[in-house]
Order: C-alpha cells, then structure tokens, then sequence
C-alpha cells in the first residue's frame, strides 16, 4: 500500500511537472508582448513597455523564465526587491499581488461551492437512486430517474438567470448569491450559496441517481444479499447494512472524479451567478491577460484534479478489499 | 463546464462492473438465426422512449440540414436586422413593441433585442453552428480515440504506459481555463489580420481546440475494451492459427468495438454541443453573426426580465435536444447490450 | 430494463413550468422621450481667481445628515492608488476624496468653478500665464497629522517626472520641460536632484510658483490632475505609494484587499473649514469589486437589505435594461442621468482611406440611429456632430452642409451616389470592433448601414483586452473603428492637440484617425498660444469645423451616463468627470 502510495504521488508530481511546462511555454510564448503593452497606459513608449518588460523578466529566454518559476515555487525568489516567499507563483500582472495568496484567499468560494453541491447531490442523488432501486419498475422509480434525468441535461448557464430572476430580483424567497465566511456566519454562508448549490445540484443529482440505482440493482442480486436475506434479515437491515455498502464503491469513484470538475466547472457557475472565487479569478485573468495568476490557478485546479484521483484510488483500495493495489 | 469526463467514468463503470461474462458483443453470443445487428434493431425498435426521442433526434439534424428550406418557407431569414428597417417593431431602447418577445403571426417566435433579427430564424441556423461543429468534433476525437485506444490496449506495456500518462496528464488540465485562454490564441494562428475570418475558419479553430481534450474520453473506454478483449478466447485462437496482427485488429478486434465506440459517440455528441455552446456563452466560441445557441443564451440571460422568450426558446432548445439524446443514447446502449441496465 | 416513458412526461412537465415560471411578458415602451433631461452643458466652468470660493467649508447639501456606511459597487478594483500614475477618471474621484491638490472643481447645481483646493485660489498669474503662483492654506495636514507645506507640493512635481511614474497624465512635465521627453531634462529627484528653482520656486511653507518658457493658460487646471498632490520626500515609497498614498482629503484608506473590497474612513485630521469642496458625511465607504453592470442595476433597482445603502460609481444601467428601468417611476427616482465630457467617433483611418468622397460616404451612409439603439438609444447620448465635446469652453454647434445635415438614420442612397460619382462602388471598408456582446451588434448594425449604401464591409473581430492597443497602432490593417476621446479639462487643449495634431501621429497615440494637415498643424500652434479661455475656446470651435471638412471621422454620439443608488442614499450627483459625486453622498436614516 505504501509503495503503491508513493508510486502514485511521484507520478502525479510528474504529470504536475509536465503540465507546467506546456502551460508556461503557452501562456508566456505565444502570445507575446502585448502584457507589457497592456499595463503601459494612455501616454505608452516603446522605451516604456521595454521597461516594463524587463521589470517582469519578460526578455530573459523562456526556459530560463521556467527554470526561475519553478525555483520559485520550492525555494522563493527574488522579485524586484520583494522577497518571494515559497511556494512563489509570482506577481500578479495587473494588481502585483502574490498569486499564491490571492488563489488562496479566493479558494474558500469555491471550496464552498463545491462542498454544498456535495452534499446536495449526494443526498438527492443516492436518495433517489435507493427509492428508485427498491421501487424498481413502479412510479416512483419512473418518476425519480424521469427527473433526474431532465436536470442532468440542463446547462448551468440557462439555469442561473432563471433561478436568479425568480427566487432573488422579482420575489426576495432566497438571497442573492453572495460569498460569506462559514466563520463569520454558518448561516449567511449557507444562504448566500443555497441558490448555486441547488442548481449544481439539480444538474448533477442525475448521474448519482443513475449510478445508485445501477449500483443497488446490482448488490440486490448478488449472492450475499440472497444469503443475509434467507438468514432472516429485516429488508430494512438488508438495504441499509449491506447493500448500500456494496452499492457505493462506484459512487465514491465518481464522486472524487465530480469534485474536481466541480473545481475545474467554477468558471462558469462563478460567472453564471457573480460569485468571486476561483472560475471568476480565471476568467479576470484570462481578460487583463495576467499570465502569472493563469498560471497559479491551471496550477491549483491540475493539483486539485491529481489529489482526487489518488484519494480515490485509495479509498477505492481501502472500501473494496477486492481491488488489487497494482499499477 | 465539464465535458462529461465523469460520464465516461459512469459508462466505464456500467460496462465493465457489468458481469465479467457479458461482454458487450453480439458477437460471442450463439447465432440464433437473426444478426446481432437485426437483434439490437429490434430491440430498439420495441423501446417506445428510445424511438421517440431518436425521432427528436432526427428533426432537429433535419431542421439543421434543411435551414435554408425552412428559410425560403418561412419567409425570412436569420441576417436581415427587421427591427432596424422596419420602424415600431422595437422599442426606443430596442425591446420587441408587441408583448411576449414580439411573437406574432409574422415573427412566430419573436424577434431578438436590439436589432431585431428573427428569433426562430437565428434558432434554426443556431442547430447549424452547433451540430456541424459538435459532429466533426466527435468524428476526429472518436478516430483518434479509436487508435490511440487499440493501440495502448493491443500492444500493452510501454506504449500503454506512455499513453496512458499522456491521458492522465490531459485530464488533469483545466480544459475549460484552456478552452477560454487558448481559443482567441487559436484564432489568431489562422487569421490574417485585416481581414474578415469566415465563419468556417473560425469553426475549424474551434474545433481543433475541442478535439485536443476531447479524445481522452474514447481513448480510455477504448482501452479498456480492448485490454479485456485481449484475452478472450477468440482472440487467442485467431492468434494462434497465425492471423496477422493487421487482421486481428480489423477483423477481430474492431468489429466488437462497434457497441463502446457508438457508446462514446452518443456521449460525446451532446457533450459537444452544449460544451461549444458554453464556449460561446463565455465569448470565445463563433461570433456574429453566425447564429449561435450559446450566445443566444448569454445575450437572453440579460433580457430575462424584458424579453424572456429570448431566453426560453434557446435554453429549451439545447434541453430537448440534450435530453433527447442522452435518452436516445440509453436506448442504443440497451439495444445493443441489454445487460448493461437492468 | 427502466422504461422511460415518464421522463417524456416529465420533460414536456419541465418545458411548461419554466415557460410559466418565465411568464408573458408585456410589450416594449418607448422611455427615452423625455425632454426635460439634462442637456450637454456648454461651457459653465468658470475660474475662482480672487479665491471667494475657496474658503472652506464646503455649502451643505440639503437634508444631508451624518453617519452611516455607503457601499460602492464597481466592476473592478482602481489600476492605480497613487495620484501621479493614475489617469482613468472613475479611480480619480476616488483619488480626490483621499489626497487633495493645488486646485479642484467646486460643483454648486449646475455650476462648476475652479477653486483652490490645498491653495487659497485657482492660482494667480501676472505674466499672461507664463508663471503661476499658489499660496497654500492655513490648518492643512497630512492624515497623520504632519502639517502641508510648499514644498511637498513642488517634491511631488518633481516625482512626477520620473519614468516610474511616466503613466500618469504628462502636461505639467510636458511644459515645464518644454519637451515631450521630459525625462530626459530632469529625470526626477532619484536620479536628477531637486528640480531647478527656474522651474519651481519655494518661498518659506506656503508660497509656491511654477515658471514656464511660455504661455500655459491651462495651468490651473492642470493643476487639478493628480502630479500636485503633495508628497513629503522623506515618506516617499516609490511604487509602493501605488498601494498606500500619502493622504490629506476627508478620508483615508481602511483596509484594502486588491480587486475584492476598499473600505475608506474618516480622517480626523482634515479641517472642513479649509476645504470648501468635500463633505464627511458618512463614516465610511465599502467599495466591493467585482459586479458587472447587469448585476448592479439589479441589486440597485431592488435595493434589498444592504444594497439600499448601495450606490455604484462609474457604470450602473445596463443598455439590455434601461426598458424595465426607466419606465418604472419609482426606480428612475434611483437614478441620474447626464451627458459627459466624452465624445464618440467613428475614425477614419485617412492614411488607407485617402479618398475625401469615400469618407464623405461613409459619412452620410452611418447609421448612427440604428448603431446607438445597441448601446441603449436615447440614453447612450445625443448623435453627435462634431468631433469636440458641447462641455469643453466654447463649444458651438456648427453648420457645414453635407457634413453636419446628415441624417442619422444614414441616406443609403445619397451615400450610393457619392461613391457611384467618385468611381468608387464596392469600396472595401474593413471595420474593426471591439468583440463585446454590445458592441459586437453595433458593428452589425453598422455593417448593414454601410453595405446598403454599396460598401463592401470586412468586420474585424477584435479582442477586448487588446483593442486600443491593436486600434492605436500605426499599421492597424483597419479602415474604420470606434475611438472615443475625453478631455482632461474642460478646455480644448487636451482634445485638439491631442487627436488632430499630425505631427503626434505614432504607436499607441490617441490620433488613430492619422490625420495630417500641414494648415491644421498650424492652427493648434496658433490656438495654444492664446492665453484668454474663452477666446481660445471659440478658435477651437473653428478648428473643429475645419477638420470636419476633410471628415477625419464620424462624429457618433456624445454619450451619456446614468448612475443608480439604493433606496436610502441621498445627494447623488455628478462630479466633474461625470462619475458619482462621493463626497456629496449621505444616507437618508
């Protein structure tokens, strides 16, 4: 396990690594030198844009901009007369603030976001997963996959002015989508997420719907259930002791998977409903063109993609003793 | 916006969770007198959802292919700015006079704000933009998926491993960052500057861009096919009576493949669509005046209040056909193995 | 296997409830036909010479009471915190409630004068404006405490001309160096020392003047921009004065986290009876960064729980909204509407488009009515028919048949017949626009106009980001695109000299029109020279006339801006850059 541990951990480092490097190669060569054009202003130089250039590290060679990058990121560096402190992403661009601290400081947001749509769904989606499975072939179950299958298929997008024009500017039932810290008010934070969350919800709940049902489906016609049921097991006992266990196996998988394109899906829920987090830090950055800050978030949402695939190889490992720890 | 990555997983999940005899195959099953083909047709044909919802399907490639027909019925066409010729159609701040989007007998499903073009127009040639783009995008990613996909299962070892890393790394990318930085960088290669980029040009940008993080999806459910494949005993005897590796492939190997690779497509079409139609919401997909879903949507979203058919009939639009085809991709999937849902 | 009949059901069920959620909508309604809004002032700036209107403190606003925080929303944090880098005039109006300068706009109603601000009077002059001499007042400090004195003022000038700062606005540097590369005559006090006494002069802690080699009637109104917010040279900070300026005005910065929220308080060590300009009504303002100018008319318009404390500054009515705005009697009671300084034009590239008669087409074939109904119509401004603004000193509108009498809707046929009798049917326009939902539908708009007049039209889709940049290059591949202008003071010579001049014609220069005329040239020499305003205004006034001749450009709209407050803020106004008035807000309980 252990082993298996640290092989997965140096490949992810190794994917990280690699796709650092395409990205600063993309983002700093490409597309020139409009970056120091863009922060010159109404009376610009060529004089002037050189130096600003040269004030960014702009005419170094581009690996050896890599190669400083990435010192910083371990060790710090020196920008300017600033002290970079590890792990340094660099300067903002635009603001010249640090690009770890503001991904930092924005990631609560999306962290929130994620974290609520979690929960949501999981309850909505395995809920009516379990409901449609014990019902298998009556109403319910029609009714339970029937929406779950028509809000899998709607868009963020169309969802949010929908939402927003009905529960916010034209009734007040909920309040507009607005970022507080869950330490300065459980409540404000949950009411000021509770209308992104339900839409992420209603999109995703679909796939767990589905997964759930497939799932119990399948653990209801193993053997073992067949046996535990034949030793006198209430059906109650049956499904929750058992067969939900067996049943979620596949449900994790998907759900390590969803957290990180939740994570990478922030652009557009952030844009949809004006919160300020990550996806909006994205967006901002690729408009004003602030190389760095695209950078430390391609950074953050990989790194983030990566850990949930380990996690979930673990606990995929640690749930079913069947799995082979190889690879 | 996700791309459906988890989808891929979901399906990846059914097929192979799926118990280990069923291979997903008419092929290894005993002949009973009727095509394995003629099997699922018949199948599907039995499934009322799975056949109306291929119908919707279909209108709506029907309605994309015939758009200039429909034009010439219909009497109008998705350019012409009527609100701008025709003085009192719009409002002085551009809002449709006639309630309810401009909805008339003339304008059966209004008129867009501002310039007043017509808005079932602008629909029926948004389907346009969005299938074309969406199909030629699945047929590249499916190819390559094809390929990559055999080839990392067939050979196995190193080849495997190094695509495999390749995948992993490609999934871990942020696509929709690198879909909104890279597009107008895309853009860019192909356009001179001073000159009006066709719409084609700008459809062939986007569509490079989209295929390079969409093959992943077939590339994984492919190899995961094959790798499982490998070892059935066909294959064994196929190799054993010193078939070349050319025909285990095409003759084998490929025709059991048919069931995955209409999986993917089914999956990826919709994902196409509504991931191109998100690239134009977030203004980086094709621009004006190319009619488009997407930036139908974005522009309806601020109209909400004033003109919410504008909103509606977009946004309905990309729901029915979605939802049509993840039905229609359900039933296909049933047909052609009915053990994958039970 | 799971039949999926009820899902069909179920779908056509979601069809119906989001149709019935959305509602039937009413019908459009004309709104913009009011005619009792606020015209484009002509020049009402006058110049506090004998100082009457500069002794503190400022009038009280009606009703006006004390206390309170008032939000400021706004889509982005400002580029720039110190006075002598930043240029964009919604950061300015911030900048002025924070750190005070020689001179500033005292705005009473509808009228606006220059007034001392830091200085007892707008300045006064003896030599036909070749020196100008400040005294400052009496009581004025630093938000520390630290008194102001002359010669922090005469530093920050110096400071000024450093290349650190060289994207701040350059007039002063300009003239005292009596170079465009002033840098290279005094590169700044890091480098050069103090700046010469044949420059600036300091008498003891209160008297300062600055010598020019010739007439600079504008001082004093330069003397408003942000070089002449006083720093004292041992609390300079470099760049790092761009995060904490040195500040004097009626507030001083709270806490600030970059693009997220800027929360300004109280200075108590700024004395009310020596600023007859600024209030300290509220406690403080909380800026939040971030909302785009949909979701702030919303929030404004509903003015639901703290947003009725809510005002935004620079942007609040969105053209996609002014139909549910402006026509509910109760929200436009939330709003302020009033031309600004700027004027928008439609440039001709004259080094591609060389033929006058193709410009004159262009001219007469742009649909400016159907081009601003994308913008909002009547609220994006009246059409414009000259390339100055009606608020710079000596505006007049003007005839000039074939040029002024066009009609706004475009004459596709006249426009036919001026390219048919030049030979020149099917001239190949390339129009370049900025590739924004809005804008994006005005070159639309534009392009139908122009291809009906027998124009071939090539629309260029350009980057947001990048759009000045890629316009305001030399070889820009473009025929034709949107370029707007704003003077820095209400007098002509931050407009002319800078757009018509052709010997100014390089990369990143506002004269994207390339317009070059030897005579025009002349002209702007002539008119800098004259040292009475309203003299001077009227020259410009001809000037204009005569670059409309050779049609540089299309003269579009003179755009308009309408700002939005909650419920419970009272004294909105506009202040001289027609960006809200801060220092005049209060909250009404």
């Amino acid at each position: 396990m252990l082993a298996f541990l640290v092989r997965r951990v140096i490949g992810a480092l190794l994917i990280l690594l690699v796709i650092s490097a395409i990205t600063f190669l993309l983002f700093f060569a490409v597309p020139g030198n409009e970056v120091a054009a863009l922060s010159c202003g109404k009376s610009c130089t060529p004089a002037l844009i050189d130096e600003i250039k040269r004030g960014l590290g702009l005419d170094q060679p581009i690996w050896q901009q890599y190669l400083t990058y990435l010192g910083g990121i371990f060790g710090g560096r020196m920008i300017g007369d600033k002290m970079c402190e590890a792990p340094c992403f660099g300067y903002s661009f635009v603001n010249r603030q640090p690009v770890f601290d503001t991904v930092v400081d924005r990631l609560p947001v999306t962290l929130s976001l994620a974290i609520g749509a979690v929960v949501l769904f999981l309850i909505f989606g395995v809920g009516l997963g379990m409901l449609a499975a014990l019902r298998k072939g009556k109403a319910a179950d029609k009714i339970a996959m029937g929406f779950a299958l028509v809000g899998g298929s709607m868009q963020i997008y169309v969802l949010a002015p929908f939402f927003l024009y009905i529960f916010v500017y034209s009734s007040d039932l909920l309040p507009r989508p607005h970022y507080v810290s869950f330490f300065d008010s459980p409540l404000d934070w949950a009411g000021g997420l509770i209308l992104p969350w339900i839409c992420l919800a209603l999109i995703h709940t679909a796939y767990y719907a589905r997964l759930t049902r497939s799932s119990m489906v399948d653990v209801l016609n193993e053997d073992f259930i067949r046996t535990v049921r034949a030793k006198g097991l209430s059906t109650r006992e049956v499904y929750v002791k058992h067969a939900f266990r067996g049943a979620m196996t596949p449900i994790a998988t998907i759900l390590g998977l969803d957290i990180a394109t939740l994570f990478a899906g922030a652009i557009i829920t952030e844009t949809s409903f004006s919160l300020v987090g990550v996806g909006q830090l994205a967006v901002n950055s690729v408009l004003a063109s602030d190389l760095p800050m695209m950078m430390g978030v391609v950074m953050l949402a990989s790194s983030a993609v990566v850990v949930a695939n380990i996690i979930v190889d673990v606990v995929y490992a640690a749930i079913d003793p069947r799995i082979k720890v190889t690879a | 916006m996700d791309i459906g990555g988890h989808v891929a997983d979901l399906v990846q999940a059914e097929l192979t969770t799926a118990d280990a005899s069923s291979v997903p195959t008419g092929r290894s099953k005993p002949p009973v007198g009727r095509s394995p083909g003629q099997l699922a047709w018949r199948r599907f044909r039995r499934d009322k959802t799975g056949v109306i919802s291929g119908c919707v399907v279909l209108f709506f490639f029907l309605v994309g292919l015939g758009a200039p027909l429909i034009s010439l019925l219909y009497g109008k066409d998705p350019d012409t700015q009527y609100g701008l010729e025709r003085p009192g159609l719009l409002s002085d701040t551009g809002i449709p006079m006639k309630p309810n989007g401009g909805i008339d007998g003339e304008f059966w499903l209004g008129l867009e704000p501002k310039l007043g073009r017509d808005v079932l127009m602008q629909l029926v040639y948004g389907i346009r933009t969005s299938l074309l783009i969406a199909l030629v995008v699945v047929f590249i990613v499916t190819a390559i998926g094809v390929i990559i996909g055999i080839t990392a299962g067939y050979l196995g070892g190193k080849a495997d491993y190094f695509i495999g890393r390749v995948i992993d790394t490609l999934l871990a990318i942020p696509s929709t960052l690198f879909f909104l930085a890279f597009t107008p960088i895309a853009l860019a290669l192909f356009i001179a500057p001073g000159k009006e980029a066709p719409a084609w040009l700008r459809a062939t940008a986007l569509i490079l861009v989209l295929s390079v993080f969409g093959w992943t999806r077939a590339a994984r459910l492919l190899r995961g096919q094959v790798l499982s494949l490998r070892e059935r005993e066909f294959i064994d005897a196929a190799r054993v009576s010193g078939a070349s590796s050319r025909r285990i492939v095409l003759k084998e190997l490929l025709p059991n493949l048919v069931t995955p690779i209409l999986v993917v497509v089914t999956l990826d079409v919709p994902a196409m669509v509504t991931t191109e139609a998100a690239l134009s919401y977030l203004g980086v997909g094709m621009v004006e005046p190319t009619p488009d879903w997407g930036r139908m949507i974005h522009t309806g979203g601020d109209y909400i209040q004033t003109v919410p058919t504008y909103l509606v009939f977009p946004g309905l639009a990309l729901l029915i056909f979605v939802l049509a085809f993840n039905l229609l991709g359900d039933s296909v999937r049933d047909a052609l193995d009915p053990k994958s849902h039970r | 296997m799971l039949k999926r009949k009820p899902i069909l059901v179920a779908s056509a069920f979601a069809t119906s409830a989001v149709l019935i959620a959305s509602g039937c909508s009413a019908g459009g309604q004309n709104a913009g036909s009011d005619p009792n809004r606020a015209q484009a002032e002509v020049a009402k700036v006058s110049i506090d010479k004998d100082g009457s209107l500069s002794k503190g403190p400022a009038p009280e606003i009606k009703d006006s009471r004390k206390g309170g925080n008032v939000n400021i929303l706004w889509r982005q944090d400002l580029a720039h915190y110190d006075p002598a880098v930043s240029q964009s005039s919604p950061d300015n109006t911030v900048l002025e409630m924070i750190s005070r300068r020689l001179t500033h706009y005292r705005i009473e109603g509808d009228k606006t004068t220059l007034v001392g601000d830091l200085a007892t009077n707008a300045g006064e002059s003896t030599d036909g404006g070749k020196t100008w001499k400040y005294t400052l007042k009496d009581g004025i400090k630093y938000s520390d405490g630290t008194p102001i004195v002359a010669k922090d003022v005469k530093y920050a000038v110096a400071r000024s001309f450093s290349t650190l700062y060289a994207r701040g606005f350059p007039y002063i540097q300009t003239w005292l160096a009596d170079s465009e590369n002033f840098a290279k005559v005094y590169p700044g006090p890091y480098e050069g020392g103090e700046l010469s006494n044949d420059k600036v002069e300091v008498q003891g802690d209160k008297t300062i003047i600055f010598k020019f080699s010739q007439p600079r009637p504008d001082f004093p109104f330069a003397a408003a921009l942000g070089a002449t917010a006083p720093v004292p040279q041992a609390k300079d900070t470099k760049e790092a004065m761009d995060q904490a300026p040195i500040t004097s005005g009626p507030y001083k910065i709270g806490s600030h986290e970059p693009d997220k929220s800027l929360k300004l308080v109280r200075n108590e060590n700024w004395d009310p009876s020596t600023d007859s300009i600024r209030h300290q009504y509220v406690d403080s303002f909380t800026f939040q960064f971030g909302p785009q100018v949909g979701e702030v008319t919303d929030r404004l318009a509903a003015s639901a729980g703290d947003d009725k404390n809510s005002a935004s500054i620079y942007q609040a009515v969105a053209p996609e909204r002014f139909e549910q705005v402006m026509n509910d009697p109760k929200i436009k009671q939330q709003i302020i509407d009033k031309p600004t300084a700027q004027v928008d034009l439609y440039a001709i590239n004259t080094t591609r488009v060389t033929d006058l008669n193709v410009r004159k087409a262009l001219l007469v074939a742009f649909p400016k009515e159907q081009a601003r109904l994308q913008k909002g119509g009547p609220y994006q401004g009246d059409f414009a028919t000259t390339l100055g603004s009606p608020s710079t000193l000596g505006w007049k509108k003007y005839d000039l048949p074939g040029v002024t009498d066009v009609d706004p809707k475009g004459d596709p046929e006249k426009a036919k017949k001026i390219l048919t009798d030049a030979g020149k049917l099917g001239y190949s326009i390339s129009l370049g626009y900025n590739q924004t939902p809005t804008s994006e539908k005005e070159a639309l708009a534009i392009a139908e106009g122009l291809t009906k007049a027998g124009f071939k039209v090539e629309k260029i889709p350009m980057q947001p980001k990048t759009f000045n940049d890629t316009r305001d290059k030399i070889n820009n591949n473009l025929d034709f695109y949107w370029s707007a202008w704003a003077a820095d003071w209400p007098t002509g010579v931050t407009v002319y000299p800078e757009l018509f001049d052709g010997r100014k014609v390089a990369d990143g220069r506002p004269n994207n029109t390339h317009f070059n005329n030897a005579d025009v040239n002349a002209d702007i020499d002539r008119i800098l020279k004259i040292t009475d305003s309203t003299e001077q205004g009227a020259e410009f006034n001809k000037l204009d006339k005569k670059i409309m001749e050779s049609v540089p450009a299309v003269p579009y709209v003179y755009p308009r801006r309408q700002l939005m407050f909650g419920t419970n803020v009272g004294g909105a106004s506009f202040d001289v850059h027609t960006v809200m008035n801060l220092t005049n807000l209060f909250l009404k309980s």
